[in-house]
Order: structure tokens, then sequence, then C-alpha cells
């Protein structure tokens, strides 16, 4: 799993707050967000414009869906990318 | 080339007029009018094996991809018809469709197959593929080991079944709407004239294959020998990519639904593109908000621009070229005014045909309309009511109004709330639901409206998530409610019936508690 729980806790309150009208009740870091017709484009265009806002760093276009389908998976993307230097955003000046 | 009469007649006569030609482009690979039209033989030739006789149905589960379009061909090669079903489905929903229309054999992969739990659908035949996924052109089994198949057009009649597309339906259970060779091959003869299309034209293919929007992308790519090109699942959900599709597949046909394109110019940059390669845009399934059309007609004026209407009931029936935008326009550019050989017209409350200024339900009559339901009496020569309200603006423009009943429409997915709440009854502890959309275009949103159901006694409110997952073994995701609010009695219209257009401002007010 995910090193920094950070990652996960913040993506997990922008899951609720955003894609799951607040009601996180049984919501879990593995539950299949894409099989449960929570992430769609407009879902995955929000994420994308979070994770660069919140962490500083850009997902990959051509990322396939499944990076999407769970909190946790989603969570391991963003920490590998925070040590990626290539991914980093750039500050705007 | 027009006038075959035959869905099939198409890629048979453009691999014998160039086979070398390119077909089809999926997830980087090209397949040649020759080689597409070979795996349609192999196809065929399993389906006789299979005992798979002229008239009878052959199911298709498949990721989209070189081998579902050639099992499409195959099944019409044989005299059958093929029924499409959503690769996103879950096994109870495919398995629902496939035993309704009694298909013989099913073309499918070994875990799905494995995965049906319907009596109906074990019963059919499988023909497998060997794995899912577009770049999958192997089949496996029967299929791989099929003799040779005489390359030609079945002899059967232009009034035959050619497909099932199965769509959202009222009571519960989804509904296969009939399309005939006839009717298919009068709006792809209409769609190709209209587009001019010519073989070095290329279309992209973005709507899945039981949505009738890829009937144009593939059947005019075919009748014209041009080549149709696959978007990958992944671009699908990014719009950077879709645009970046766009631009590297040189793609000059494009036909989707207005939300996709709304998603790229909003998202993807679309609007920033130096090299346009596109000849026609074509839009259908939902109101394209006219801010979007009007920016992109300021970005490219002389790119034709069409906006396509009909239920599934009557394929394209009505379609306008988009001119000129007045200033002022605020509603969505008219639909237009009949195609495809069909007549439409407008029919008011008291049952006059509208005048110009008024508004009534759409009516169709023509070649395009289908054969009926799966299982119902046929639709006949009477005309197919539309369900839908227009405003008659000259002596043959429509402007489209809205629904007349309760069928949703999502991103340009049509959805029936009477089979999402049936769904959602079947979850203890919900008595009553009633569905709604919330917000439009892009952010429009599903929300359930549930009473609790205190008879049982112990069950307990289930949770969205709860929900989700009921749902999503049994609809497909398009129809996952988004949110739900709980309520102490559904509001009621003076006759008892569930007032909605309540239940729509509660939903779009935000409301959490309205009572």
């Amino acid at each position: 799993m995910s090193g920094d729980q950070a990652v996960v806790d913040a993506l997990y309150e922008f899951v609720a707050r955003e894609l799951l009208d607040g009601d996180a009740e049984e919501l879990t870091p593995t539950t299949n967000l894409l099989a449960l017709g929570v992430i769609d484009s407009l879902a995955m265009v929000s994420l994308r414009v979070f994770i660069e806002r919140t962490f500083g760093v850009r997902l990959p276009d051509g990322l396939q869906p499944e990076a999407f389908a769970t909190i946790g998976a989603l969570a391991e993307i963003v920490e590998r990318l925070k040590d990626d230097p290539a991914a980093q955003v750039k500050k705007q000046a | 080339m027009t006038g075959v009469g035959r869905l099939d007649g198409y890629l048979v006569a453009a691999a014998s007029r160039a086979p070398g030609a390119p077909a089809l482009r999926c997830a980087g690979r090209e397949v040649s009018y020759g080689e597409l039209d070979r795996m349609a033989n192999q196809v065929a030739a399993a389906l006789i094996d299979a005992g798979v006789a002229p008239g009878a149905r052959v199911g298709i589960w498949l990721d989209k991809s070189a081998a579902a379009v050639a099992a499409m061909q195959g099944a019409l090669r044989v005299g059958a018809a093929y029924v499409p079903v959503d690769p996103l489905s879950p096994a109870t929903r495919a398995g629902t469709i496939l035993s309704d229309c009694q298909v013989h054999a099913v073309v499918t992969t070994a875990r799905r197959r494995a995965s049906l739990t319907d009596d109906g659908a074990i019963a059919a035949r499988a023909l497998l593929v060997e794995e899912d996924g577009p770049d999958r052109l192997r089949f496996a089994g029967a299929v791989a080991d099929a003799g040779p198949w005489p390359a030609r057009v079945s002899q059967a009649s232009p009034a035959d079944l050619a497909y099932i597309l199965y769509t959202s339906g009222s009571t519960g259970r989804p509904k296969g709407v009939c399309v005939s060779h006839l009717a298919a091959t009068a709006f792809v003869d209409w769609a190709t004239g209209l587009i001019d299309a010519r073989p070095a034209d290329v279309f992209s293919n973005h709507a899945p294959f039981h949505f009738d929007l890829s009937v144009l992308d593939l059947y005019a790519a075919f009748s014209s020998g041009g080549c149709v090109s696959i978007v990958p699942e992944a671009s699908a959900y990014s719009p950077t990519s879709l645009v970046e599709f766009m631009t590297r597949e040189r793609i000059s046909i494009w036909y989707s639904v207005p939300s996709a394109l709304m998603l790229m110019i909003e998202h993807g940059g679309l609007l920033g593109v130096e090299d346009l390669p596109l000849r026609h845009l074509l839009f259908a399934g939902e109101p394209f908000p006219i801010r979007h059309v009007r920016a992109l007609r300021e970005r490219w004026p002389s790119l034709p621009m069409h906006n396509l209407y009909g239920p599934t009931e009557t394929n394209v029936c009505t379609a306008l070229t988009v001119g000129e935008i007045e200033p002022d326009r605020v509603r969505p550019v008219p639909i237009g005014k009949a195609t495809c050989g069909d007549r439409v017209w407008a029919v008011t409350d008291d049952g006059r045909e509208a005048a110009v200024g008024e508004e009534g339900e759409l009516w169709v009559t023509g070649p395009t309309v289908m054969l009926g339901y799966w299982g119902q009496p046929p639709q006949g020569d009477g005309p197919y009511r539309t369900g839908d309200v227009v405003r008659r603006l000259d002596l043959e423009n429509f402007d489209y109004v809205g629904r007349r009943d309760e069928m949703l429409k999502v991103r340009g997915h049509r959805i029936e709330a009477g089979e999402i709440e049936s769904c959602l009854l079947s979850v203890p502890g919900v008595g009553e639901a009633a569905v709604v959309v919330a917000g439009e275009g892009l952010t429009a949103k599903l929300v359930a409206y549930l009473v609790e159901d205190e008879r049982g006694g112990q069950a307990r409110r289930p949770s969205l998530i709860a929900l989700k997952q009921h749902s999503a073994a049994r609809l497909p995701r398009s129809m996952i409610v988004d949110a739900v609010r709980w309520v102490a009695e559904m509001p009621r219209t003076g006759n008892g019936k569930v007032d909605r257009v309540t239940l729509r401002r509660w939903a779009t007010e935000q409301k959490k508690e309205p009572v």
C-alpha cells in the first residue's frame, strides 16, 4: 500500500466530497470506483486538476482508466510521481 | 457505393475493389479490407458449423476490436442478425439481453462466457475469441479451425433483420430495437452522400458498437472504401488524448455525442489545434449547448458541421447542416428537416399536425424506422411516435424541446428512469424510488430520491456505495446513480403520481433534506 497516508487521505476526501456527493459510508481505498460508475471522463479530468494543485505533480496523458480504479492505486501513482523530476508541475510566474 | 441493399454488401464490395486498402485501425494495428473480409468469412464458416441459419441471432460480447467487427460481418454473411452487447455491461444484463432475443451463438471470450449465469445465454453456442482487447485478432477454437467460406453477400431480402440494439426499457428490462438491412442502408447511403465520403477518408469511431452512432462510422467507411480508426478505450476517458488521437490519426470525419466534443473543447485544447484534419464534424444524441457550437464555428468558419437527430428506433430521421449562428441564439441549433427518405411531422396534444410556431410530439415514418421491438408486435407502416417534443420552425424544420415521458439523457446515454428505479427497489430497505437528472451537459447527474421501507423492520438505509454496488452488478455504468436523497415521502401530483418536476427542482437546487 501507499507509504504516505496523507496522499490517500487527501484523495479520499476529494472523492467523497466531489464524486460521491459527500456520502462516503463504506468507501475504502480499495473500492473499485470505475466499476461503480464513480469515475468517468469528467471525474478523471477533475482528479487530474486536483492532483496537480494539491501535490504539484502531473499524471501522464496516456494513463489507462484502470489507474483511477481505486484511491489506493491512484495514491501509489502520485507517490511515485512525487519522486520523478519530469512529473513536477512548473510554478506559474 | 450505394444501392447495395444489404448491410454486408459494403465490405464485400470494398474488399473486392481494393483488398490492400486500410479498412480498420485499432490499437496501433491496421487491418486491410482483404484481411477483414477473410476474418468475416472465418466467422461465417464457424457460424455455419455451429448451426446458425438465416434468420438466427448472433450475440457479440467483446471489447471494440477487429474481431468484433469481423463477427458482425460474419453474422450478416450467413443471413443472421447480430446483437452487440455493451462490453462494460455486467454479466447479468448481458445474459438478459442474449437470452431475451434467443441468440443461437455468442462470439465472446472464455472469461466472459464463464461469467454468464442466465440459462438462455448459456444455452447458446459460444464462438470464442482468444483474449479480449483491441489488438487481439486471433480467434480460438471453432472459429480458428473453420474451413473456407466463399465470400459473397447473403441472398436474403433487404427487409430482413440486420441487427438488434438494446436500449433502456421503462418497465425495468432492456428492449431490443430491431433494424432491417433496408433501414440501416437507407441511413448509411444518405450519410455517405451528406459527407461525400471517399476512400481517403479516415472515420473516427468513438461510440460503442451497441450505440447506433457507430453504424455511421463503420458502414459509411466501408461503403466509400475509407478507413475507420477506433478510439482506444484509454483515450476515450482523456480529453487531451482524444484531441491528440484526432490529429495523429488525421481523422477527416468525426462523429460523436456532443459530450465528447465538450470535453475536448473545455479540457483537451481542441480549439487550439492548428492543423485540423477534419472535413466534416457530426454530432448526435443530445443537445449541444450553443456556446460550444458557436466557438467551433468561429474557430473554423468553413468546417461543415451537422446536427443529426433520431432515436435508435428511427435511426437518423432529421438533420441540420449548421450555417451561420445568429448572435442572439441561446437554444441549441435546430434538429433540421427530414432525411433518409423519411417523413416527419409534429402532432399537438389535441391530435392535430402542429402549425408553424407550435409544439408537438415528433412522429416519423419512412425507410429508417425499425421493424419493431424484439418479442413485440411489428411496427408496421404506422408512424413511430418518438416521445420527443419539438417546435415547428417553418414548413420543414424543427427545434428540439424536450421529452414527454420519464426518459432521461445523460451525456448521450438514453436511460429509462423506471429501469434504474426497479433495480434500486430490489435493495432491502428501499421502499420507493424515483430517479431524475440534475444539471445538464457535462455536469448532468443521476439523483435518486428514496423512501425508506419500514415494513422489514431491521433493514437499514443502504449507503450510496452499497446502492452503487448493487446497481453495478445489474446495470450499465451509465445507469448507476450519482447521488441519493432520502425523503420521508415522495412529492405527489394531484392524481397521485410522483411529482418529478418538483424532484428535478429539488435535485437542481441541491437540497439534501427537502422534507
